[in-house]
């Protein structure tokens, strides 16, 4: 099943709309910053943030500014997709997170490490409202899943999501991906060794790591019935959605890719796409080496001519809100019929032997695929397709 | 409720801190005070030692109910030995675990790692044993599950959301079969410090001990099992915020007061569908509503079991 796309938002440090994303994209020199608006004890790694007026009141440092992340783009897509209460009776809510989920208590820790007394931490609606799915949209009625798949929980949530509605446990579904920065994920990529102290290069030969980011997305997907009942415009589809676990090690991917190979050709499969129908691939190019390497050379072995587009190094790596901020980039590509280029690349990993797009080409194919990795071994893709084909 | 999403469930394994008879007994809450950790140790049943080492407990919880639920599919139940060795019915198995809170205790050495040491010498490790997704990264490379893989969090509510994505995976052709489950772990120093997981006021669970576990089900759909499924176990998954429960004329409900048999702790749920499974199971005519709630909304789901 494909499911039609009626209302896509975004907000990431490159801009507040997937047309504004792209433009920025397009013109280059989004660059990362120190990340002092976080926190004094950052490590030194850049990060690319959202402009501080998008929390309102300041940031509280815990899951609660990723909620508010999520609320704008979750408002937004829904009044593009024209929905009122009623409509939104029977929808379904799929959130993704990562941070968002556990990582964002460490104040309420050190108070009560201090000595704080419990009850007074009780207070603070900030624990409660960490939950996306359980918090957003309360006239929602039908299923509500909040997915912690570290990396590929922003396309396994619209892939779920998509499942949903193939299964019809609801007529339609609101996707969002979320995740504000905070000390913690930093200190734990930087600790991890794989935060680049530079602005991040994907698949550069001289690539040092990734750079964090911060952002949220969000996607209303409707099937066919209920776009046409409704009578509003179609923006694209999700046209297909695949997964796979590499059964291997928690950090590192397959050395062969077992998982992300299976993962795009499932996807591929599931919509009866050929390579030559695609416009693009937007990889997870993280920068890291050894993701850059092992994706890489999947997509070089399973599409050989199909262009790839690696766009973190303009918005970031955004955790849980990645896949679904980069489908919905994706979708409004494949909509502008054309793909940016891939800022931070330069020269060519001979052992990757890949070159991402390095200005903006013309591509009037109808489908991309967006792939997601992450930790614990799972590997994601999303199939999309062009609004008028 | 409606049942066209319904899931077989084919076999069922489960460790919890009050043993493997946790619902065959009343709790003596009052005696019983503070939190009761789970014992593991049976996973060396199913891999070696060597295997687990640096495996926190959420994530040796979860594989040890795993593994019970593998091999029980696999002695008498769908799955032969073979199948199990061969790793062909692996490659389309999807693993969903349903957590209220994830790792804690690795979550919180971190934190404390940054918070006594500072970010610059805070352990690496813990960080990549803190993702919300660890457990189940770990327990698929442990059994070999190539399969789409999700963790699900949702409080009180993340069995629901697990046995949801379950059906949805499997009902839209990306698995065969799943493992389905919750698992949650408890630490002094989590309890303590957030709200969560402080026993509402005036709840009657004010004064029941913590306690953890793990519990996974083997489920296919029941529309696509070949043969007469006769007793064998169905799920279904009801979400309403209506403050209702839905429940069939007749049909047994299974709620929150069921936490004197299991003590205090998000896993009340799944522990609920497991009892009515194994009733089912065991010949019982019964269909079982279990619900739940979470949220400062008060949203709601019911798992139905018939």
């Amino acid at each position: 099943m494909r499911a039609v796309v009626t209302g896509t938002a975004c907000l990431c440090a490159a801009g507040d709309s997937p047309q504004a994303v792209l433009r920025a994209m397009t013109a280059g020199g989004v660059c990362p910053n120190d990340g002092r608006t976080l926190s004094e004890k950052l490590l030194p790694f850049p990060v690319f943030t959202v402009p501080e007026h998008f929390f309102p009141g300041g940031r509280r440092h815990s899951a609660h500014d990723t909620l508010v992340l999520a609320e704008a783009v979750v408002r937004q897509a829904v009044l593009q997709a024209g929905l009122d209460d009623d409509a939104l009776r029977d929808a379904g809510l799929v959130a993704a997170t990562t941070a968002g989920c556990s990582l964002h208590f460490l104040d309420a820790y050190a108070a009560f490490r201090g000595g704080a007394d419990a009850a007074d931490l009780h207070d603070r609606d900030d624990y409660f409202s960490g939950n996306l799915a359980l918090e957003l949209l309360p006239v929602l009625g039908g299923p509500r899943l909040t997915v912690s798949n570290a990396c590929t929980s922003g396309a396994d949530a619209v892939g779920l999501g998509l499942s949903l509605l193939a299964t019809g446990q609801c007529p339609l579904v609101v996707c969002v991906g979320a995740d504000a920065l905070s000390l913690v994920p930093h200190t734990g990529f930087a600790r991890l060794t794989v935060a680049s102290p530079e602005a991040c290069r994907p698949f550069d030969r001289d690539r040092k790591g990734l750079n964090l980011g911060e952002g949220a997305a969000a996607l209303v997907l409707e099937g066919e019935a209920s776009v046409h009942a409704r009578g509003v415009s179609c923006l694209g589809h999700v046209a297909g959605y695949g997964a796979a676990s590499d059964a291997w090690h928690l950090t590192a991917p397959h050395p062969e890719g077992r998982g992300l190979a299976r993962a795009v050709q499932l996807t591929m499969q599931d919509a009866g796409c050929r390579a030559e129908d695609l416009a693009f691939v937007n990889a997870h190019a993280t920068a890291t080496r050894e993701n850059d390497r092992i994706e890489g050379s999947v997509l070089r072995r399973l599409l050989p001519d199909t262009p790839v587009w690696a766009c973190k190094g303009s918005i970031g790596h955004t955790l849980g809100a990645a896949g679904a901020l980069e489908a919905v980039l994706s979708l409004a590509a494949l909509n502008a019929a054309c793909v940016p280029p891939s800022q931070g690349f330069s020269a060519v990993d001979p052992e990757i032997g890949l070159i991402p797009t390095t200005e903006p080409i013309r591509r009037g194919e109808p489908f991309a695929l967006s792939v997601s990795l992450g930790f614990g071994g799972g590997n994601s893709a999303l199939l999309l397709q062009r609004g008028d084909a | 409720m409606a049942h066209e999403n319904a899931l077989a469930v084919r076999a069922w394994g489960f460790v919890h801190s009050l043993g493997q008879d946790v619902w065959k007994g009343r709790l003596s809450c009052k005696s019983a005070q503070g939190a009761l950790r789970a014992d593991t140790e049976n996973l060396t049943d199913f891999v070696p030692k060597k295997n687990l080492r640096r495996m926190p407990h959420y994530a040796r919880m979860a594989a040890l109910a795993a593994f019970r639920a593998l091999s029980m599919a696999g002695e008498g139940g769908p799955l032969g030995r073979s199948d199990l060795q061969d790793a062909g019915a692996l490659r389309n198995m999807a693993f969903v675990i349903g957590t209220a809170y994830g790792c804690v205790q690795t979550n919180l050495d971190f934190l404390d790692g940054i918070i006594e040491s500072g970010p610059g010498l805070s352990s690496p490790s813990a960080f990549s044993h803190a993702v919300g997704n660890v457990g189940a990264g770990l327990v698929t490379s442990l059994l070999g599950i190539e399969g789409p893989c999700s963790t699900v969090m949702l409080f009180d509510l993340s069995f629901a959301g697990a046995v949801t994505a379950a059906a949805s995976l499997l009902g839209a052709g990306h698995a065969d079969a799943a493992l389905v489950g919750a698992v949650d772990e408890i630490d002094a120093r989590f309890s303590g410090c957030c709200p969560q997981i402080l026993p509402a006021e005036n709840s009657s669970s004010e004064s029941l001990p913590l306690t953890e576990g793990a519990v996974f089900l083997y489920v296919e759909r029941a529309a696509g099992v070949c043969g007469n499924l006769g007793r064998t176990p169905r799920l279904s998954v009801c979400w309403n915020d209506s403050g209702r429960i839905l429940a069939p004329a007749g049909a047994v409900v299974f709620g929150q007061e069921r936490e004197v048999l299991y003590g205090h702790g998000p896993l009340t749920q799944a522990l609920n569908v497991l009892a009515a499974v194994t009733r089912i199971g065991g010949g019982s005519t019964n269909v079982f509503v279990c619900p739940a709630q979470a949220g400062s909304g008060g949203r709601r789901a019911v798992v139905e079991v018939f």
